[in-house]
């Protein structure tokens, strides 16, 4: 999640959500776990007054065999006009699906290698 | 720092470019003491190889000492002297769980974009596009290493570099595809293109219980060292036809196995290369395929084919009815490096193998570009180059 700025824990189940825009636009909203089970699954919906109206959720599902655990996102969020509405279409491109693979996959790599694998900052000519 | 630079299609050069630093907790930088020019290499020159950039620095055969550890880091430390796989992997993953380094889902920051032409991510890679991870490589004074404390391997002081520097690609890359072989005693195992990795592969063939192995090539340098150091049969597929002379001797059946030992820029004297070159240049094919058709058309039923050779896009008049029916087995792929560090440095320390016998020129880094040169045009009978920064 590159663009993600911060996130607070208000309450056990409610956390504030904080990512840049371009141009020093920022998206702010509220989260709160309606869902969850450990090791399963962690649902959320968003609270009246964020900049974003969003629900989703995360399943964690063992593929048993030593073959790892598959984790899916389920994400639906409707953007506002406007400013803000602009900031999210180019926080998450054309392609949210894309977006969150990618969110996925370096999760992946933190977890399983310990550091997202980077060339950011080595030589060239 | 010094470091061999690629600018674009037969261009490359020597630039001052900043030195590497630690930029992942696992990393370690290690002062190259020699490094080589890969035959895969010269894909890249030659501009076979999508998503290069310019700029890009080349090499992935390189060896040296450990200058800087990073903090994640308690395998290596300052001043250990070091080989290091060409393939990069985590050493955590699927993959790797399984042995399959060259495949680490880990280790390639550019997955996305080669999952758009293979499907999959396979590991990443130095010096060697940047769909395969954009690493810099290891043709400079200085190189960082990604996941250092499962790749490099520490080498004993009793060995030169020379001797293990091939390690680091060649010599697993040949034995990986003589084993991909299934060698059975007293099998017959053809291996086309005599360069350095047909050169390992004909050596570790008889390591893994070969009874005959034939060399095919069009150099005669090459194939002078495959049947002295090689102790191979030879064919120089400019005087005969490769299909005929095989049948000749194997009685009639076809070797047991078939290695392609060139990859996507074969040179062939047949119709089908001709028709490879013109559909290349023109853009509707990317590579060239005339060593993988004979090896298949040539290989004894049931047999294997094994394919250590470079291939990076489409390729086609591909004679899979020749492959299905005579229920072929193909074998292929980056080399799985990690796995045959260990025991591939045991067989040279002792002293089945001194892996130094494929070098033909000894230059410092500063003459790469000429060395790329030399060594793609085949001139004073270049077979392998060494640098040293």
């Amino acid at each position: 999640m590159r663009h993600l700025e911060s996130v607070d824990r208000v309450t056990d189940t409610i956390s504030h959500w904080r990512a840049k825009g371009p141009r020093g636009t920022v998206v702010e909203w509220d989260a709160e776990i309606i869902n969850e089970v450990p090791n399963q699954v962690i649902g959320w919906r968003s609270l009246e007054g964020s900049d974003v109206v969003s629900a989703g959720s995360v399943n964690f599902d063992d593929e048993g065999a030593g073959r790892g655990t598959r984790v899916t996102v389920h994400l639906q969020y409707s953007p506002p006009g406007g400013k803000v509405g602009a900031a999210l279409a180019k926080l998450f491109g054309r392609d949210a699906a894309t977006e969150i693979r990618e969110d996925l996959r370096r999760f992946k790599q933190q977890l399983e290698a310990g550091e997202v694998p980077t060339t950011a900052g080595q030589p060239r000519g | 720092m010094k470091a061999l630079c690629w600018y674009g299609t037969n261009d490359v050069r020597i630039s001052r470019v900043p030195d590497p630093r630690i930029l992942n907790p696992r990393d370690a930088i290690v002062k190259v003491t020699l490094t080589a020019i890969c035959g895969s290499d010269l894909h890249l020159l030659d501009g076979f190889i999508p998503t290069m950039k310019r700029g890009d620095i080349l090499g992935h055969e390189f060896m040296g000492e450990v200058v800087a550890v990073g903090p994640g880091n308690t395998a290596l430390k300052v001043g250990d002297r070091v080989v290091n796989p060409f393939t990069i992997a985590c050493g955590h993953c699927f993959f790797c769980g399984r042995g399959l380094w060259s495949l680490c889902d880990n280790s390639n920051p550019n997955a996305g974009m080669v999952e758009k032409l293979y499907g999959q991510s396979p590991s990443g890679l130095f010096g060697y596009s940047h769909m395969m991870g954009g690493y810099a490589g290891g043709q400079a004074e200085y190189v960082r290493i990604p996941f250092a404390d499962v790749g490099p391997i520490k080498v004993p002081d009793s060995l030169t570099d020379e001797q293990v520097l091939f390690l680091s690609d060649i010599f697993p890359t040949g034995y990986m595809a003589a084993e991909n072989c299934n060698i059975t005693p007293g099998d017959t195992i053809a291996v086309w293109g005599c360069g350095p990795v047909g050169q390992f592969a004909i050596r570790s063939a008889w390591m893994l219980g070969a009874g005959r192995v034939i060399a095919i090539d069009r150099e005669p340098d090459r194939l002078l060292l495959a049947a002295h150091r090689g102790k191979a049969e030879v064919l120089d597929l400019t005087q005969v036809n490769v299909f005929e002379a095989l049948k000749d001797l194997t009685g009639g059946r076809g070797p047991d196995a078939c290695i392609d030992a060139v990859g996507l820029e074969s040179h062939g004297s047949t119709i089908d290369d001709f028709y490879d070159r013109v559909k290349t240049k023109m853009m509707l094919a990317t590579d060239r395929a005339s060593t993988l058709r004979q090896a298949i058309h040539a290989c004894r039923k049931g047999g294997t084919v094994s394919i250590p050779g470079v291939y990076g896009g489409f390729i086609d008049k591909v004679p899979l009815g020749a492959a299905f029916s005579k229920g072929l087995t193909l074998k292929m792929g980056q080399t799985h490096v990690h796995r045959y560090l260990r025991p591939l440095l045991n067989r040279i320390e002792q002293g089945e193998i001194d892996p130094s016998f494929v070098i033909t020129h000894r230059l410092p880094l500063d003459d790469a570009p000429a060395a790329y040169d030399t060594f793609k045009e085949k001139r004073q009978g270049c077979i392998k180059v060494v640098l040293r920064p």
